[in-house]
């Protein structure tokens, strides 16, 4: 009964108040759209955690590549001649009745510092029983490990027993071959000989029986070492642990914050809380006088 | 009409429009707030032109325009109701009784004189509530965000308004 009492009597607005607000409502603005705050501050936290995310992942991978290498110690080694570890090597025979400098060099590894010095004598006394002789020896230990060098001249024509005889020494880990031919220069030098006198003579006669000697004779470069101690290292950045580290100090710089912050925040809403309660009791107490 | 269709249309919609529409509820919910025509006359001026600074900031998907404008008045009204009782305490005057003692009509044309008397009796709240949910009709849900509190208060204090009301009325015929 009231309310329809009620509605049927609603105040209307007068026409002057009509005519007042068309008069505000005529300059209108133009139809500026905003997106809602609320809209705006969940764009803007995702956006922080995608940016956060794909810093971390970006940098993660990038460090894959740039990142010093933490790993296990391994001592370079060559790459092995033809597979043969630890076999008899494809040695590279010289070539009959032409006269050439051979050189070779083996790379050999050995258990101990015991086996070490043991292999440099048996290297010497294979030189010397294949009719060659020791030119270099150059043995260094330091606690159990160490390493060698003993280079022989072994006549050409032992070259290949030789070098089977060596590379039983050990475990081949790389070995190196150069045979250049000699032919022509001893003929240069031979027709030196024949056609200089005096002094300049002697000299190419000196020459030519240097290179005759080397053509002889081949080089034997036997280096000898034992294995590489592994040191214990770091594990290695890889590009996911990278970016977990990164987003890690990322969260625990959030959590330095939000501790921070955290009680300042909580004051502040208890205070916002207590404000907004006293102005709605204010609010009621000036409603209901 | 939905949500989803009710906002679409608010978003089409020019505050001209907007303003034209809502200008009567918007007016008679401040009548009934102030108890006096004249002061819900400025009042709802204000209101719409805070409104009209304010419109590009609407946002239809959050509610509607009415609404929107209600919760405007709501605190243009309560300043105004805050000015008043500061100057009522410092003279002393009660303008709102004045008002409500007046010759003209407050709360409506052709209310029976009893019924505008206990309108009158009512306090700014009571009136409100009952503006809110019988003169514009918003759903208890409505009227409750617009008043700043929970549904089931809303309506707790529309059968309150009601009630007493009806006793005023009941006591002015006695």
């Amino acid at each position: 009964m009231l309310p329809e009492l009620l509605v049927a009597a609603r105040p209307a607005a007068s026409p002057a108040l009509r005519e007042r607000v068309r008069a505000i409502a005529a300059a209108e603005p133009s139809p500026r759209r905003r997106l809602p705050r609320r809209r705006l501050a969940l764009a803007g936290a995702l956006a922080v955690v995608l940016a956060a995310t794909a810093s971390g992942l970006a940098v993660g991978l990038s460090g894959h590549s740039a990142a010093p290498h933490f790993g296990p110690v391994v001592v370079s080694s060559p790459p092995v001649a033809h597979g043969a570890v630890g076999t008899a090597p494809a040695v590279l025979p010289p070539a009959p009745g032409r006269l050439q400098d051979y050189r070779a060099h083996l790379e050999l590894r050995v258990p101990t510092a015991t086996a070490l010095s043991d292999r440099t004598k048996r290297a010497m006394r294979i030189a010397r029983r294949l009719g060659g002789v020791v030119t270099k020896v150059d043995l260094s230990t330091q606690g159990r490990g160490g390493t060698a060098l003993i280079v022989l001249r072994v006549p050409i024509g032992r070259v290949q027993d030789a070098i089977g005889e060596l590379s039983a020494l050990g475990r081949i880990v790389s070995q190196h071959v150069v045979i250049v031919d000699a032919e022509r220069k001893i003929e240069a030098l031979r027709k030196q000989v024949q056609d200089s006198t005096g002094d300049a003579r002697q000299v190419a006669q000196a020459q030519l029986q240097r290179e005759l000697r080397r053509a002889r004779l081949s080089t034997l470069a036997v280096g000898l070492s034992t294995p590489p101690v592994a040191v214990p290292v770091p594990e290695p950045p890889h590009s996911e642990s990278t970016a977990a580290r990164i987003l890690e100090a990322e969260g625990r710089i959030a959590l330095y914050t939000l501790l921070i912050a955290g009680p300042i925040l909580l004051v502040g809403a208890g205070i916002w809380l207590v404000v907004r309660a006293l102005r709605r009791r204010s609010e009621r107490r000036l409603l209901e006088t | 009409m939905t949500h989803g269709g009710a906002a679409a249309y608010y978003r089409q919609m020019t505050f001209a429009a907007a303003a034209e529409q809502h200008l009567d509820e918007v007016y008679a919910y401040l009548a009934y707030l102030t108890g006096d025509r004249s002061v819900a006359e400025d009042l709802a001026a204000e209101t719409f032109e805070k409104a009209f600074r304010l419109w590009p900031r609407f946002d239809p998907a959050r509610g509607s325009a009415r609404v929107w404008l209600c919760q405007i008045a709501r605190t243009t009204a309560l300043d105004w109701l805050r000015a008043e009782r500061r100057r009522r305490a410092r003279e002393n005057v009660y303008a709102l009784h004045e008002i409500a003692t007046a010759d003209e009509p407050a709360f409506g044309e052709g209310l029976p004189p009893g019924l505008e008397r206990a309108l009158a009796a009512l306090s700014p709240g009571e009136r409100e509530v009952i503006a809110l949910r019988v003169l514009l009709e918003l759903e208890g849900r409505t009227a409750a965000r617009v008043l700043g509190i929970s549904e089931t208060a809303c309506s707790t204090r529309l059968s309150r308004a009601l009630a007493r009301l009806e006793r005023e009325v009941a006591e002015d015929v006695a």
